[in-house]
């Protein structure tokens, strides 16, 4: 073993033992104050415990008070009806009022008055009513009282009735919970809860209480990495919460409620875990932002309530308002929730859990999740930065190391966990529903193949290379791919573009096609009306209704329910073609029409309208594009010219930034480019931020616009004034944005140039406006010249 | 007791909070942003549950049985299926809430007078919507079996369907829903909501307070100080009981004017014992200050201690008549059930003193304990 590898390990090992005493110093500091660990002890059993066995969202034992107008065997044989669990039974009245003056005080839920000469009644064969009085303060619970009550009278109704009656009976089957033993409900989002405020606040609070006495200033001048500062505070909390939540699990849930763990514990552990380390971030990130505890406390629980409430914990997610929905959408514990739950109660087959989900596509929330994790972490860094105020640059670029190493793991924590077997909308490489397959309501599917054998009751939205409908949709077909086939029964309208399509099914409705090769086949049968735009349409199945086509080349060759209207080079019908109406057509030669073809109406020969000439229209959409250039040309001339006056000093900052540093402005270009829209939506995630988020997502687009004049300008002054004297003269930047358009008129390559200009330029408006904030009213030309010796 | 005394730690205190912008600002923001969060998120009405239905016997009775579910505003239809298995996958991925299975001879035995049994399945996992899932599902079966019933009798007897149908249906229950006659979950929880925001934003106030000084050190200068402990408390607390009732105005506007809740009770008595309320919940927060040694252990017990009880104990959610023993000790030991039956009896029941008195009086009794209780746990000399 060389020196050199013998270095590299003995400094391996005196990384992780820092690491370690780290780890070691958190738990120590914990386990010193008996106030906090002998809560934490209660937290995680007595009070879980009392929640599993004292609460319940049922209604049980509702305070009912009678008053018995009657005192007959009728009578009390229905009053006897009204018992625990549902009721409690607690008097009866002596007169009507009573009753309201008890609703009032809170004393009834409900109150039943039976009517005088109620048995009489029900003798004679007359229908009596019964009246009952409910507390609806609490609405579901009032709504429940009724329905109990409901429930006992009409089985009071049939005691009375003759037997083996055409009744409808229903048998109820409840999943997932079968007894609807609530004591699992309870006791386990009662843990979330728990797990969640400690997740957030231990490493938040212990690192703002550095920040408060000031030892992060010792931490930091110690041999210890930030990354070794910050992590082990994660760590250790997050040994503290799995601790406390397998003392619950095994401790109390198991052995005292017998919660159902199905899915794989290990699994569910690591999950646990992941989810912790994330929540930590979040709390993290409150510390890095707050300069107390108090700050913190207030920042965590700001968060904590609402994602303890309503990660869809009392309320499904599909109940909600539709922002609120996509907002809780962000929550990690709503994944974490329906970990818990599939692996406590829903069947959950050991490749992906069963995760619950909501109809969102799964795509879309793993990013979000992704994005939740990276919000503490991304944030963290730049918050680091500044909180600690530290120059030594070695130090700081270590720092934003560490904390993107932690970032990043919270990052990867819980998208990894929700990988999921969603099978409403299609996304990957091949999206299928097989034959025999029924999915209920619409389907969104996009992948290099989507294959539709089964049944949809619902609209289909397909997207990919190739995509073949063969199966049944009950509704809207709206497809877009290379190949487009449609073999099955589509009920309603199909509207179909492609390179490629053959339509050999049914259609319920109209169909819109648009595609270069478009064969209608002869089995086909498109029972409403179509239009469609081709290079080659061969319309060889039945159509109902009326067909309006524009096409290259059309061969018509069924029959056509009304009229056709026609535009196209060459027209062909053929002798099998019938048209129930009219034909008018646009065509610059003649139709061939088969004379055993069937015409019920008119020929006429339409005199083609100067726009649909191709040449002309070609003409008029480069004009139009023209017109944009030179609008765009124009502006950016005066946004360049304006910007050079309104702010002098800064777009000479940046044409220098871009001078000195052209690469770090590409990479910061492109830090900023991509980071920006994250950070926006991160904002508006967060609720508070919304207007926040909104408005850098608008700064942001005009941002972009904006920046490119910096990049022109620096062009100009490469090519008019190497000396760089004057960085941001009118000229050169004119020439610059002569330069910068004309190429950007090549289709690929301006594209391409475009987004390049714009990472360049944004990144020297980020580099010119750290100068200027650091250097304060230092102009340009000294920022140039610290730069260069640097 | 001296007033000037008070009003020095008083205002000692208040500059102290201002000049922490973030604390103050979110000290304010935190309860409005709940407020809305909450009621738009707390929906507990129970509508358009997702449903799908196994017809086996496809006849025009079950298709009949089937249209009352899908007509119904309660469930949101969305479409028939073919076999069990898809029924499983629709459950598993949330698709749908509910399903039913009609049996095959569905309408065979009914016309023949037997009965039939359908198969409800219902998604478990949130229990309360369960329960009520259930209560619809029974009353659409009653409501056709009754139809039934009454049209075999008509037929079997020979006599008029109106007649069969009193025979069927002798009792006939008239439900009155009393002080929330829509049955509004929103009305209801927007009051609660109120207790909800004040219970674990104002302890969370206080929590640090003192302790804050303790770890610093600052409050050396209180012992050595002619402020006496009362006097310190109470000096304490006026900054924070200030800014929660300026919070609660808020809430009452939002609860009114946002979700359109009714205010039908007594404005004084509302204010007094919301007043009451706010020193129970902010000297829950400065007891628990004065107990512990760190401001981290402050700031989670009080973080646990306001959420949990508050969700489980208050009757928000659940109600109180159905916890168990254990359980209901704990809640009537807690200021949140009491207050939200004040809430509730003024929004929506219209009530005042005259009946809620107890409440107040309970109120009363804890705001007193917790002073006096800080006032014993507060020493001037320093043990040992």
């Amino acid at each position: 073993m060389n020196g050199a590898s013998a270095s590299v390990f003995v400094r391996t090992i005196v990384w992780w033992r820092r690491l370690g005493v780290m780890i070691w110093k958190e738990l120590l500091q914990l386990s010193r104050d008996p106030a906090l660990v002998l809560f934490l002890s209660y937290a995680f059993t007595l009070d879980i415990y009392l929640a599993a066995s004292g609460v319940s969202l049922e209604l049980k034992n509702a305070d009912l008070w009678v008053y018995d107008g009657d005192h007959t065997f009728a009578s009390r044989e229905l009053i006897h009806r009204f018992r625990s669990p549902w009721f409690n039974f607690k008097g009866e009245l002596t007169d009507a009022g009573q009753g309201m003056r008890y609703l009032d005080r809170g004393e009834a839920m409900a109150v039943l008055d039976i009517p005088p000469r109620f048995q009489e009644a029900l003798a004679r064969g007359e229908q009596v009513g019964v009246q009952l009085l409910i507390d609806t303060t609490n609405s579901p619970q009032g709504l429940l009282a009724s329905s109990y009550a409901a429930r006992i009278v009409g089985d009071f109704a049939l005691s009375r009735a003759p037997d083996r009656l055409p009744l409808v009976r229903s048998d109820h089957r409840v999943w997932y919970n079968p007894n609807q033993e609530e004591s699992w409900f309870q006791a386990i989002s009662d843990v979330l809860t728990i797990t969640t405020v400690f997740a957030v606040l231990l490493p938040g609070a212990a690192m703002a209480r550095e920040k408060e006495r000031g030892t992060i200033e010792q931490l930091l001048v110690t041999p210890l990495s930030p990354f070794q500062v910050m992590f082990p505070k994660v760590v250790a909390m997050t040994v503290v919460v799995l601790t406390g939540t397998s003392i619950s699990l095994f401790g109390i849930l198991r052995p005292i409620f017998h919660v159902p763990f199905r899915g794989n514990l290990i699994l569910y552990f690591v999950l646990t875990a992941l989810y912790v380390f994330t929540i930590a971030g979040l709390g993290l990130f409150a510390a890095t932002l707050a300069r107390n505890q108090a700050q913190v406390g207030l920042m965590s629980i700001l968060l904590v309530a609402p994602m303890v409430q309503l990660s869809g914990t009392w309320t499904p997610l599909e109940a909600m308002p539709d922002w609120l929905r996509y907002t809780m959408q962000l929550s990690p514990l709503h994944y974490f929730l329906n970990i818990t739950t599939a692996s406590s109660s829903k069947e959950s087959d050991c490749r992906c859990f069963g995760i619950r989900s909501w109809r969102w596509p799964f795509s879309a929330e793993r990013s979000s999740a992704s994005a939740c994790g990276g919000s503490g972490g991304s944030s963290n860094r730049r918050r680091m930065n500044r909180g600690l105020l530290m120059r030594n640059s070695k130090q700081r670029r270590k720092l934003q190391l560490g904390v993107a190493v932690v970032a990043l793991l919270l990052c990867v924590a819980l998208p990894a966990a929700a990988d999921d077997k969603q099978e409403k909308s299609g996304f990957g490489s091949v999206a299928s529903v097989p034959a025999g397959e029924v999915i209920n309501g619409d389907y969104f599917a996009i992948g290099r193949a989507v294959e539709i054998s089964g049944t949809v009751n619902g609209d289909v939205y397909a997207a990919g290379g190739t995509v073949l409908v063969d199966g049944v949709v009950n509704g809207d077909v709206l497809a877009s791919g290379g190949t487009v086939t449609v073999s099955g029964a589509i009920a309603q309208d199909a509207r179909i573009m492609g390179g490629r399509i053959t339509v050999s099914g049914t259609i319920g409705r109209g169909a819109t096609i648009v595609g270069g090769d478009v064969n209608v086949t002869p089995s086909a049968t498109i029972e409403g009306g179509m239009v469609s735009g081709a290079g080659n349409l061969h319309l060889g199945g039945p159509v109902g209704r009326d067909v309006r086509i524009g096409a290259g080349n059309v061969t018509v060759s069924n029959k056509i329910g009304g009229d056709l209207a026609v535009a196209a080079r060459a027209i062909r019908l053929t002798s099998k073609a019938t048209i129930g109406g009219n034909i008018r057509y646009w065509s610059d030669t003649e139709p061939s029409i088969d004379e055993r073809a069937k015409v019920a109406g008119t020929i006429r020969s339409e005199s083609l309208p100067q726009t649909l000439q191709p040449g002309q229209a070609r003409r008029a959409f480069a004009g139009f594009r023209v017109f944009v250039m030179i609008a765009s040309f124009i502006s950016t001339l005066i946004i360049g010219l304006l910007f050079a006056r309104i702010y002098p000093s800064f777009s000479r900052a940046a044409v220098e930034a871009l001078r000195q540093r052209p690469s770090a402005s590409l990479g910061w270009g492109t830090a900023v480019f991509v980071g920006t829209p994250v950070v926006a939506a991160l904002l508006m995630a967060t609720l508070v931020g919304i207007p926040l988020g909104l408005l850098l997502f608008a700064l942001y687009l005009v941002g972009v616009y904006l920046v490119r004049v910096f990049v022109m300008a620096w062009v100009g002054t490469l090519l008019f004034d190497r000396s760089g004297r004057s960085l941001y003269t009118d000229w050169s930047f004119i020439a610059g944005l002569v330069l910068y358009f004309v190429p950007t008129l090549i289709p690929v390559v301006g594209g391409l140039l475009t987004l390049s200009v714009i990472l360049f330029g944004l990144g020297a408006a980020a580099l010119a406006k750290k100068e200027l904030y650091v250097g304060g009213q230092q102009d340009a030309e000294s920022l140039g010249r610290a730069d260069a010796k640097r | 007791m001296n007033l000037r005394r008070i009003w020095a730690v008083a205002s000692k205190e208040w500059r102290e909070t201002i000049r922490d912008r973030m604390f103050f600002s979110l000290a304010f923001l935190i309860p409005i942003l709940w407020m809305i969060v909450f009621g738009y998120g707390m929906v507990l009405d129970v509508e358009h549950i997702p449903l799908a239905i196994l017809d086996y016997d496809h006849s025009a009775l079950s298709r009949d049985y089937a249209y009352r579910f899908i007509g119904s505003r309660y469930f949101d239809f969305k479409g028939y299926v073919k076999d069990e298995e898809a029924l499983d996958r629709l459950l598993t991925d949330n698709t749908i809430r509910a399903a039913l299975i009609i049996p095959d001879r569905f309408h065979e035995r009914l016309t023949a007078g037997r009965p039939a049994n359908v198969q409800t399945l219902i998604d478990g996992v949130f229990p309360l919507r369960t329960q009520i899932t259930k209560g619809y599902v029974i009353a659409i079966n009653a409501a056709f079996s009754q139809e039934l019933v009454a049209d075999y009798l008509a037929r079997l007897r020979g006599i008029p369907t109106d007649q069969a149908r009193r025979l069927v249906q002798p009792v006939k229950l008239e439900v009155r829903y009393l002080y929330n006659q829509e049955v509004r979950s929103v009305w209801a929880i927007a009051p609660a909501l109120v207790m909800f925001t004040l219970m674990l934003s104002a302890p969370l106030l206080t929590a640090l307070q003192v302790v804050k000084e303790k770890e610093r050190g600052s409050i050396y200068n209180i012992y050595s100080s002619t402020v006496s402990r009362v006097e310190f408390l109470l000096g304490k607390l006026l900054p924070y009981v200030a800014i929660s009732a300026v919070n609660l105005i808020i809430l009452w506007i939002i609860a009114i004017q946002l979700f359109r809740a009714p205010f039908k009770g007594d404005p004084l008595f509302f204010a007094v014992s919301s007043l009451l309320f706010i020193l129970c919940t902010t000297g829950m927060g400065l007891i628990l200050s004065l107990l512990v040694s760190t401001q981290l252990a402050a700031l989670v017990i009080t973080i646990v201690l306001s959420i949990v009880p508050t969700i489980l104990y208050s009757g928000i959610l659940m109600p109180v008549s159905s916890l168990t023993h254990g359980a209901k000790i704990v809640a009537y030991l807690h200021p949140a059930m009491h207050y939200t039956r004040i809430v509730q009896g003024s929004f929506l029941k219209g009530v005042g003193l005259e009946v809620l008195w107890e409440e107040a009086l309970v109120l009363a009794l804890y705001a007193s304990g917790l002073l006096a209780a800080g006032y014993l746990l507060f020493h001037k000399r320093t043990r040992t």
